[in-house]
């Protein structure tokens, strides 16, 4: 049931930019990836989507290796939200959100379709937005239509069996405070009926909070995994940004 | 004696005449190539032409008919919408895609050759006026042409061992071209006893400035139409290129009228007369 | 939940409304295009030459009308039709592959390339490809032509990408660098052509559909309906690689295999719609536009809707070229440019103010 990184290593010109890590999330929980800017947390993420095949080692989700999971049913069973949306071409909200219907075209019928886009605007709060273009949207407001369009995604159990997973690059960065808390509510919400849950966040308020589970990426290595509680202390704070003075978390 | 017997022929002519204009006079022609309007005018079957290219302006007759565009770029219903029963259609003519249209359209065609010599043009006016069976006057143009041929002949003999030829066909920009081999101004030039400068190229090909002053031609022969857009001969002889070589300090430019000279067309003999004529006196004065 | 439905089903119905006065202003045009033309044919006329045809009686029309009609008008028709709908489809594929809305195949060098690619075969020919014109026969030509606009994709692609991100700017530029080359590669062997080429040589720079004979047009035509079909079957797939490749491979999407087809059915329909008649410039820009405009940018109807519209819009264009200046006529890419240049000013100066507002 797990989404796992055995011993991966990912190089780039000649440097391991992801060096042998080995981590298991389960579902049920939110995992949290901690870390520098450049530690190496984005493209951990994208060996767990299946974006990017590790150059040594094995991304595995429920004990089978992504790489050998078809594309379609990958889709099915999870589904991701990256850094930065690259959409220039002026389509409303909900045709947005539908596109992350497509794995599922031809499997069901269409009123599952409109009640998982509409299920996944309302969770996010765009129902007002709905027929907007999304070129007109702002920075955060797009980034809340992407989630909504991974959500609807994966909006039912998956015809496969097993977990539903989100995995999200930095979720909370265009987020005002009111749509962050609203968003990691929802996560936790539905990590609790089962989902799982991994998002790369910098805000650290917000992973001492909200997340079950820290791996904290240092230089490209995973330095520790554990609860917030415990990884997010000044010291651990200090030693994986490389802070002079250790940072406390109020 | 043999008054009468030219009286006779000319009776004979003139009913095999009569017999045959009338039939010729119905006959819409669409003439596609200024040599072969011309000749289709010369012929005095002007009044069957319904239309004409654009290369076509002499006789001035020609130039009010509707124009079917540049000869190299026709449209192939755009000729058959004037309904032609005879479609005359000069070498140069294209593109070939169009011709082959025209060809399969079930209009009688009569296509020439592209040849720059006297002996195409006489060819030409015998096809034209045997298709449209007006061989006596046929056989009077091709007098007309043998004997402005002689003339032309004589005036070329003038200018004496062969001279060598640059023809440039186009000076705007400083980006001169020059006549290779295959063109109608190689036809000239050789019409003229001369030797093309240009003759290692086929058609018409830019020339670098340098190769131009290189080559150091006896003559330089310029299309009229392009020198008059630079200004006049004056302006020619001042062009970088030309400035310096020894045609240009020594007065041997000479200036070639594209439509009378290069359409190896009926005038092109006399017109080639003239123009070696006017080499001549060049050369004569210089010399 | 009725709301999202509704939303979905108004533009639906919408786009799908779309594509069919697209559809009837196509065959208008097309009926238009085969009644009207320089040579007057009286519609009782053409009703008798299309049924004598059809073997139901025997000829009473003459030879020439019946000749112009079968021989120049259909034939011409018909590539219009292939062509305005090969390369407004290949238009919108292109910028969905691009993922940029400026993205056009005659902008970017895609057409000149099969253009060049064509005058290769015309002035090098038998001496240099013998062989493969023996094997390929009429094909010859329009697969020279697609080898020659896929080289040109390929290569546009490789120099404005990092890492999967298309640079507008380096995209634009790149094509102006590969219709410079293209266009001196065409210079160049006009200079190695002779005049009977040459005449051939001017009709690929400036298109025209006037050498539209059944033998050239069926070739060409069978060729340019199997890139639009093979387009069409793209369209939720492009729809999804619009949001950034990295989505699209979080939603199933082979993209790889994606983008290889989309570069290879854009090449094989603007290669083979130039190989018959030359450089038709803009329609790829203009039609899809408008499409967009209309329905949204949803590509299971911009694509279909961008065929229709550039069959429609190449069939008018043609009218327009063939009727201006009769019994002359002008090249199609003049009128085809005519028209999109000042469009292509439109959206830049739209895009201007959006990034000025935005």
């Amino acid at each position: 049931m797990s989404l796992r990184l055995d011993a991966v290593s990912v190089f780039r010109a000649g440097r391991a930019i992801v060096n042998d890590v080995s981590l298991e999330c389960v579902p049920g929980g939110i995992t949290a990836f901690c870390g520098a800017n450049g530690a190496g947390k984005t493209t951990a993420l994208k060996v767990l989507v299946g974006a990017l095949k590790p150059d040594k080692g094995r991304a595995l989700l429920s004990n089978q290796l992504i790489d050998e999971i078809p594309g379609g049913e990958l889709a099915r069973r999870r589904a991701a939200v990256p850094q930065h949306p690259l959409l220039a071409f002026p389509f409303r909200v909900h045709e947005v959100v539908e596109m992350g219907r497509t794995p599922h075209f031809g499997r069901v019928t269409p009123a599952d379709d409109a009640e998982a886009v509409l299920g996944a605007i309302q969770s996010m709060g765009l129902s007002e937005l709905a027929d907007r273009d999304y070129l007109t949207l702002s920075g955060g407001e797009r980034q809340r239509v992407m989630i909504a369009r991974a959500l609807a995604q994966v909006w039912f159990s998956p015809e496969e069996g097993g977990a539903r997973w989100l995995l999200l690059d930095e979720p909370t960065s265009a987020l005002d405070l009111k749509h962050q808390l609203a968003l990691m509510t929802l996560l936790k919400k539905l990590a609790n009926e089962g989902w799982g849950v991994v998002c790369v966040l910098h805000d650290l308020q917000l992973i001492k909070r909200h997340a079950d589970q820290a791996a904290m990426f240092k230089g490209g290595q995973l330095a520790s995994v554990g609860a917030p509680q415990d990884e997010l202390t000044a010291e651990r704070v200090a030693d994986i940004f490389d802070l002079d003075a250790p940072y406390d978390l109020i | 004696m043999i008054l009468l017997k030219k009286a006779t022929w000319a009776f004979l002519l003139s009913v095999v005449a009569v017999s045959v204009s009338p039939a010729a006079a119905q006959d819409r022609i669409v003439s596609v190539g200024g040599d072969v309007t011309e000749i289709i005018y010369a012929l005095g079957l002007g009044d069957a032409v319904v239309a004409t290219d654009s290369t076509s302006v002499y006789p001035a007759a020609a130039t009010q008919t509707p124009k079917v565009g540049y000869l190299r770029q026709l449209s192939a219903e755009g000729v058959l919408s004037l309904e032609p029963d005879l479609i005359v259609i000069s070498g140069a003519a294209g593109p070939p895609v169009v011709i082959d249209q025209l060809r399969d359209s079930g209009v009688k065609i009569l296509e020439t050759e592209a040849a720059y010599t006297l002996d195409s043009i006489l060819k030409k006016v015998d096809r034209i006026a045997d298709l449209l069976s007006v061989r006596e006057a046929g056989a009077e143009l091709r007098d007309r042409i043998e004997a402005d041929s002689r003339r032309m002949a004589e005036r070329v003999e003038r200018l004496g061992l062969s001279p060598e030829i640059l023809f440039f066909v186009t000076l705007r920009n400083g980006a001169p071209r020059a006549a290779g081999t295959e063109t109608a101004a190689h036809g000239v030039i050789e019409l003229l006893g001369g030797v093309n400068s240009f003759a290692g190229h086929t058609g018409y090909k830019a020339l670098s400035l340098e190769a131009a002053v290189a080559a150091d031609p006896d003559i330089i022969l310029v299309m009229s139409h392009h020198a008059e857009r630079l200004g006049g001969a004056d302006a020619v002889k001042a062009h970088p290129a030309i400035s310096l070589t020894s045609a240009a300090n020594e007065g041997r430019i000479v200036l070639v009228d594209p439509v009378t000279v290069m359409q190896f067309s009926p005038r092109t003999p006399s017109a080639v007369a003239d123009l070696a004529e006017t080499i001549a006196s060049r050369a004569d004065k210089e010399l | 939940m009725s709301d999202a439905v509704a939303l979905h089903q108004g533009r639906e119905r919408r786009a799908k409304l779309v594509l069919i006065s697209c559809a009837c202003a196509a065959v208008a045009l097309a009926i238009l295009g085969v009644v009207i033309g320089p040579l007057q044919i009286a519609p009782i006329d053409l009703a008798k030459i299309l049924i004598h045809q059809l073997g139901l009686t025997s000829a009473s029309v003459s030879e020439v009308k019946s000749g112009v009609i079968l021989n120049l008008r259909i034939p011409r028709v018909v590539l219009a039709c292939a062509v305005g709908a090969s390369l407004g489809v290949a238009g919108a594929a292109m910028q969905g592959f691009f993922r940029n809305p400026l993205a056009d195949p005659s902008l970017i060098g895609v057409s000149f390339g099969g253009a060049l690619a064509a005058v290769a075969v015309i002035v090098l020919g038998g001496a240099f490809f013998g062989s493969a014109n023996a094997l390929l026969g009429p094909f010859f030509l329009p697969i020279s032509a697609f080898a020659g606009s896929l080289s040109v994709v390929l290569i546009i692609y490789r120099v404005s990408t990092i890492d999967g991100r298309v640079i507008v700017a380096t995209m634009l530029l790149a094509g102006v660098a590969a219709n410079a080359l293209a266009i001196s590669g065409i210079g160049y062997l006009t200079f190695l052509a002779d005049d009977t080429q040459l005449r051939d040589l001017t009709f690929w720079t400036l298109g025209t559909l006037g050498g539209a004979t059944w033998s050239r047009v069926l070739p060409a035509v069978a060729l340019m309906l199997t890139a639009i079909a093979g387009m069409l079957t793209l369209a939720r797939p492009m729809n999804c690689l619009l949001l950034g490749e990295g989505d699209a491979v979080a939603l199933g999407v082979d993209v790889e295999r994606v983008k290889r087809r989309a570069a290879l059915l854009t090449a094989l329909g603007v290669g083979a719609a130039t190989a018959v008649c030359g450089v038709i410039s803009f329609v790829g820009l203009v039609v899809p536009h408008l499409v967009r405009l209309m329905t949204g940018p949803d590509h299971r109807y911009v694509l279909p809707g961008s065929a229709l519209l550039g069959a429609a819009l190449v069939l008018a264009a043609d009218l327009i070229a063939r009727l201006a200046v009769t019994p002359a006529e002008l090249p199609l890419g003049v009128v085809t440019a005519a028209l999109g240049a000042p469009f292509f000013f439109w959206l830049l100066v739209k895009d201007k103010r959006r990034e000025a507002l935005g």
